[in-house]
């Protein structure tokens, strides 16, 4: 009787688990009616979950459906979760149809080694027409991978000015505004960071003059234009040799300053992760970010970001380089079964501010209004505090398209976006402006090398080690991990690449 | 003391090999119908290692070739052994192996002597009221995740507001800046993962004890052995088969280590590398620039050769000293 | 004579009533060391969950919070939704997930510790084999994704750890160690082996079973791999990649600061992250200290009498 009795049991906990196992993988997902026989464009990209979602992309695939005669299916996923899932659609060959790429997320020159993307630029001269004249071939020729566009550039802020940022009030209590603002050299930082750190010492909250020394020392700071692992061409050598930046001159000067304001007290003495260094920003600990990009709008960001007004000065010169042009891209997928509807979509995102703007701002009225129709400046629809509070905000523009035509949401910002483009526009170009390596004969290398930086060059940008045995440590260990041989691939693509040019 | 008791007791225990079979001859007869319902009770579980573990180890195969999608795993260029090179081309790689493995034996030691010593704790107390909250505390540092770990250890070890710095200050002793120091980190690193490990390592030896005959304990209290000599010849020997599967099964993974251990805890510090970096981090930091599948996969392959021989060779060992009737090897 | 022995045979026994309360009062000692080894960093967590954000961070870490907050909590609950389901989530997979998976490893656990089962060597082996040789991702994935179609279903969350070998190794060791006479004194009476299995085995192994259940239900409780490779739908998210979630895309978007771009979402507080972690522990553990009394019931059980 005992064991019946269990046995009903067991059954009743199968059947619950049926039961409940059917509910959960039935539930009806969100789908859109009208456009039913019209292809269905997926597209992937990083992105927490948005509340109004559906919303957004039925507004879009009625849209579309218009003018390309398609749909979209947006799939946003998760930012932490972003390059493990597109990493594994791509390497099983799972269909979709656009995704996000950059050399920093879903690595851009890993999709086109292996073949994930196909070249765009027939498709991009027949189905973006706009879009493509938008840009000067230049420009496109960055994201070329041997000879082929595999990714479609959106247009953002291209050059990477360096340079300090300072919270206001603590400038001012020091009072070192002019000798700030006129900076022109990380050496003339020293003092300042002198007279904040004495300031730190007395005040209760203020603990260090900064905190993060490393960006100090990346090859762009020092007019370097950086191609892969520790390889770089100065950018005014029109040769284009190809260096061992941890070599240079330069990466020896910005070591020296990183060692002597760690030793000088200007930086915590200990190790800490990012997001904990960021929250002691957020909770003033520290007043000064010693390189960080200096854009137009950046410090408005910043104090939104942060809550800190800040000050900065840019002091690395404005280069155009590969990395910088081709910082946010869209790719479409070998898998794509509508690959010149997929472009078309690229080109409404791209050269159509309002489809644009459904898709980073969400729709008028629900999501935001115009609070200046004229200066293209939006506010929270319906009183919201806050566009966190509508619903629908990814808040990245610059990951869907022609940043410059997103609709200003700060009144600071308002005139931003004519700014960049004129820093884009009067950047010096790199030697290797569009040169892209492809490292896949050189792999094992390419592992060792990008090992040994972590071990041997990280210490170095945080001021751990003394800088000459540090630098000779790396050096020994850079060649033993074999860059002498990615430099002659590269230098050997480079030169081949220079002498297509030149024809 | 009459140790031979305890063998007596044992004995008895122990299957009569062949007697009762001789005996009852109807059950000889449907030895064939036990053994097809043997092979029905272990078929889920086979249906399953055969789909999820036996399907996909044609995948294995990645690690061989030039893996691209669009030609499939098969129709991808055979490069033969170049997705190893990385492994074994610098001498970081080969410290990564030698880490890996002399901390894993480290653990492997520590923690099971630690686990038992716990559980034979436990097992005393085991009709106390207490013992369900002491256990259930010892469980708790399974639940918190590596990150989290991260933060208290950095708490506890950072320069200037670190605990352990701000006792040494107290005392009048040196301080230490502990994430700049790699010789201490093999012991901080065994304390946490033993903090983290015994609470669910000394389950599975607590349910062994649990499972021993009491007699055994009264007859030696009878004859006068103390709480030692109980453990050392009636508690150790019955749990001795689950140590050594234990063991055994730890030489399998001796190459694979736990990432966010020494990723998260020592927060990725080059300068502790020497000490710290184990062949998972290793693999993690060479395929942060090209992410390759083909060498991603070489990497498992190549820990799991080694566990699997080093497995094979422990349990050689094992059926070599086991006892007919106690069979205590794998397979 | 006999009257001083018998005085000595007393006094020895208070000796041994001493020792052994010595002895006990050590075990518990230690034992109560190690507790709070375990039980402080929790604590400084949750203390940590109810301190205000930049007090924190300005103070560190301690037992009792420096400037007393439930912020973070609210930060959490301003969509309690999001948790709930994840609990909901957890809580289904980890029960429905253990049940199944205990089952059926301690079925193959019980054939493969019967000596006359033929097929035992090889069958061991074949078990075995797949604890070393794994194919590794892309082909599971592929498995998942392509021939059992289970992303973004619970199935995808409930089928990775039906068997687990190293448990299913352990339950065979401790069938083994069953005493043979039981059985065939079963068989006299007429019990075939499924009757065996479930009316003596399973009563016997409680504690073994209790001990590879809670691994099993702690597997499914703090797994967030299965959820990062095949989870996109929000509403299936499990509790503890709630919390993977929310770290990992903190550290994810450091990455466009290399690029200039910072103005994404807001990144969520240590604070909130130190609670995420209590909503994560704390059911856990109760559910734990009620889940022990299945485990001391075992020790009535104990012996293999």
């Amino acid at each position: 009787m005992h064991t019946i009795f269990q046995k009903r049991k067991v059954v009743q906990v199968v059947l619950l688990a049926i039961a409940l196992c059917l509910t959960f993988s039935w539930s009806p997902k969100a789908s859109v009616m009208a456009q039913e026989d019209l292809p269905r464009l997926v597209y992937i990209y990083p992105g927490g979950a948005q509340e109004d979602l559906a919303l957004v992309q039925e507004a879009m695939s009625a849209y579309m459906a218009e003018r390309i005669g398609a749909t979209i299916e947006l799939r946003p996923i998760e930012w932490g979760a972003y390059n493990d899932q597109i990493g594994l659609i791509n390497a099983s060959g799972e269909p979709y149809d656009i995704a996000f790429t950059a050399p920093w997320i879903n690595n851009y020159y890993t999709n086109v080694t292996e073949e994930y993307f196909i070249p765009l630029d027939d498709l991009l001269a027949e189905y973006a027409p706009n879009y493509w004249a938008s840009m000067t071939p230049e420009t496109w020729e960055a994201a070329r991978v041997g000879g082929s566009i595999y990714g479609a550039i959106n247009q953002q802020i291209f050059v990477k000015p360096f340079g300090p940022y300072i919270r206001t009030d603590i400038l001012e209590a020091v009072g070192l505004v002019e000798e700030f603002e006129a900076l022109t050299s990380y050496e003339d930082l020293a003092p300042i960071l002198a007279a904040v750190q004495e300031y730190a010492d007395q005040d209760d909250v203020l603990t260090q003059a900064t905190y993060n020394l490393a960006p100090l020392n990346v090859a762009e700071n020092w007019g370097y234009d950086p191609i892969a692992v520790d390889l770089v061409v100065d950018t005014t050598d029109a040769t284009a040799q190809v260096q061992i930046y941890s070599q240079t001159e330069a990466y020896r000067t910005a070591s020296q300053l990183i060692r002597d304001w760690y030793l000088a007290g200007y930086a915590p003495s200990d190790v800490a992760v990012w997001d904990e260094m960021d929250a002691a920003w957020t909770a003033g600990l520290y007043a000064v970010r010693v390189s960080d990009i200096v854009k137009p709008g950046g410090n408005a960001e910043v104090a939104a970001r942060w809550g800190w007004e800040v000050t900065s000065v840019a002091i690395a010169e404005p280069v155009l380089t590969t990395a910088g042009v081709i910082a946010t891209l869209n790719g479409v997928s070998y898998t794509s079964e509508h690959p010149e509807l997929a472009v078309a979509f690229l080109e409404l995102l791209n050269s159509d501010p309002v489809f644009y703007n459904m898709l980073s701002k969400g729709l008028e009225g629900v999501h935001w209004e115009w609070a200046d129709q004229d200066a293209k400046l939006i506010r929270p629809a319906n009183g919201a505090a806050s566009f966190a509070d509508t619903g629908y905000n990814p808040n990245t523009d610059w990951m869907f398209g022609n940043v410059f035509n997103a609709y200003y949401t700060d009144v600071t910002q308002v005139g931003a976006w004519e700014a960049t483009a004129e820093l884009n526009r009067n950047a010096r170009p790199s030697p290797i402006l569009g040169f892209t390596f492809d490292g896949s004969a050189v792999e094992t290398e390419l592992a060792s090398v990008s090992a040994v930086l972590q071990e041997f060059g990280n210490p170095l940008g945080s001021g751990l080690v003394d800088v000459d045995e540090g630098i000779a440590r790396l050096q020994e260990e850079l060649q033993n991990a074999g860059i002498e041989v990615v430099r002659a691939e590269m230098q050997r693509q480079i030169d081949e690449w220079l002498a297509a040019k030149a024809e | 003391m009459d140790v031979s008791l305890n063998k007596d007791e044992k004995n008895n225990l122990a299957p009569p090999t062949s007697k009762p079979r001789s005996g009852f001859i109807s059950l000889r007869g449907h030895l064939l119908k036990r053994n097809i319902t043997w092979f029905i009770m272990a078929l889920p579980a086979l249906l399953w290692l055969l789909i999820f573990k036996y399907l996909t180890l044609f995948g294995s195969w990645i690690a061989f070739t030039d893996y691209k999608v669009r030609r499939g795993i098969f129709g991808s260029e055979f490069v033969w052994l170049d997705n190893f090179k990385f492994l074994f081309a610098t001498d970081s790689a080969i410290r990564a192996t030698r880490n890996t493995i002399l901390l894993n034996l480290l653990f492997i030691f520590a923690g099971t002597v630690f686990a038992l010593f716990v559980a034979w704790l436990l097992f005393e107390v085991y009709t106390s009221q207490f013992t369900r909250f002491y256990q259930t505390f010892l469980l708790l540092p399974r639940f918190i995740s590596w990150v989290v770990v991260s933060y208290f250890v950095f708490a506890l070890l950072s320069n200037e507001k670190g605990l352990v710095n701000l006792t040494l200050k107290g005392l009048g002793l040196q301080e230490v800046s502990w994430y700049t120091s790699p010789d201490y980190w093999p012991i901080i690193l065994l304390l946490v993962s033993l903090w983290a490990g015994v609470g669910i390592s000394s389950l599975i030896y607590l349910s062994g004890m649990l499972a021993i005959d009491p007699q055994l304990y009264e007859a030696a209290q009878i004859d006068g052995a103390n709480k030692f000599q109980q453990f050392t010849r009636i508690t150790f020997p019955m749990i001795l088969p689950l140590v050594i599967i234990n063991l055994l099964l730890s030489m399998a993974y001796i190459m694979n280590a736990d990432f966010g251990l020494f990723f998260q805890v020592t927060r990725n510090q080059p300068l502790l590398y020497p000490t710290t970096d184990v062949l998972d981090t290793f693999i993690y930091r060479s395929l942060t620039v090209t992410r390759d599948i083909s060498m991603a996969s070489a990497a498992q392959f190549y820990q799991s050769v080694v566990g699997f021989v080093l497995v094979i060779f422990f349990n050689w060992i094992v059926r070599r000293i086991e006892r007919e009737d106690e069979p205590l090897s794998l397979f | 004579m006999s009257h001083t022995s018998n005085l000595r045979e007393l006094r020895r026994q208070d000796t041994d009533r001493v020792m052994s309360f010595l002895g006990r009062f050590s075990v518990h000692i230690a034992l109560i060391i190690f507790s709070l080894c375990c039980l402080t960093p929790l604590l400084l967590i949750i203390s940590a969950s109810f301190t205000d954000e930049i007090a924190l961070t300005r103070n560190g870490y301690s037992l009792i919070p420096s400037q007393f907050s439930t912020e973070a909590y609210d930060l959490i609950f301003k969509n309690p939704r999001a948790i709930l389901q994840s609990y909901a989530i957890t809580i289904f997979i980890t029960v429905v997930g253990t049940t199944i998976a205990v089952t059926i490893m301690s079925l193959l656990a019980y054939a493969l510790s019967r000596k006359e089962f033929v097929l035992r060597k090889p069958l061991s082996f074949f078990v075995f084999f797949t604890m070393l040789f794994n194919g590794g991702i892309v082909p599971y994935y592929i498995l998942m994704t392509q021939y059992l179609r289970v992303q973004d279903t619970i199935f995808a969350l409930l089928l990775p750890y039906f068997v687990v070998v190293f448990y299913v190794l352990i339950l065979r060791t401790y069938f083994a160690a069953l005493p043979e006479e039981l059985f065939d004194a079963a068989r006299v009476d007429g019990a075939g082996e499924w009757r065996i299995f479930f009316s003596i085995v399973l009563p016997l192994a409680k504690p073994a079973l209790a001990t590879i259940g809670l691994f099993t239900a702690l597997n499914y409780w703090n797994d967030w791999t299965t959820s990062l490779y095949f989870i996109r739908d929000s509403n299936l998210y499990p509790l503890q990649y709630l919390l993977y979630i929310i770290q990992s895309n903190a550290q994810a978007m450091q990455l466009q600061s290399a690029v200039g771009n910072i103005t994404v979402g807001e990144v969520p507080t240590q604070t909130a992250r130190m609670a995420m972690a209590v909503l994560a522990t704390g059911p856990a553990a109760l559910f734990f200290l009620f889940f022990q009394r299945y485990l001391i019931r075992g020790v009535t059980l104990g012996s293999f009498k």
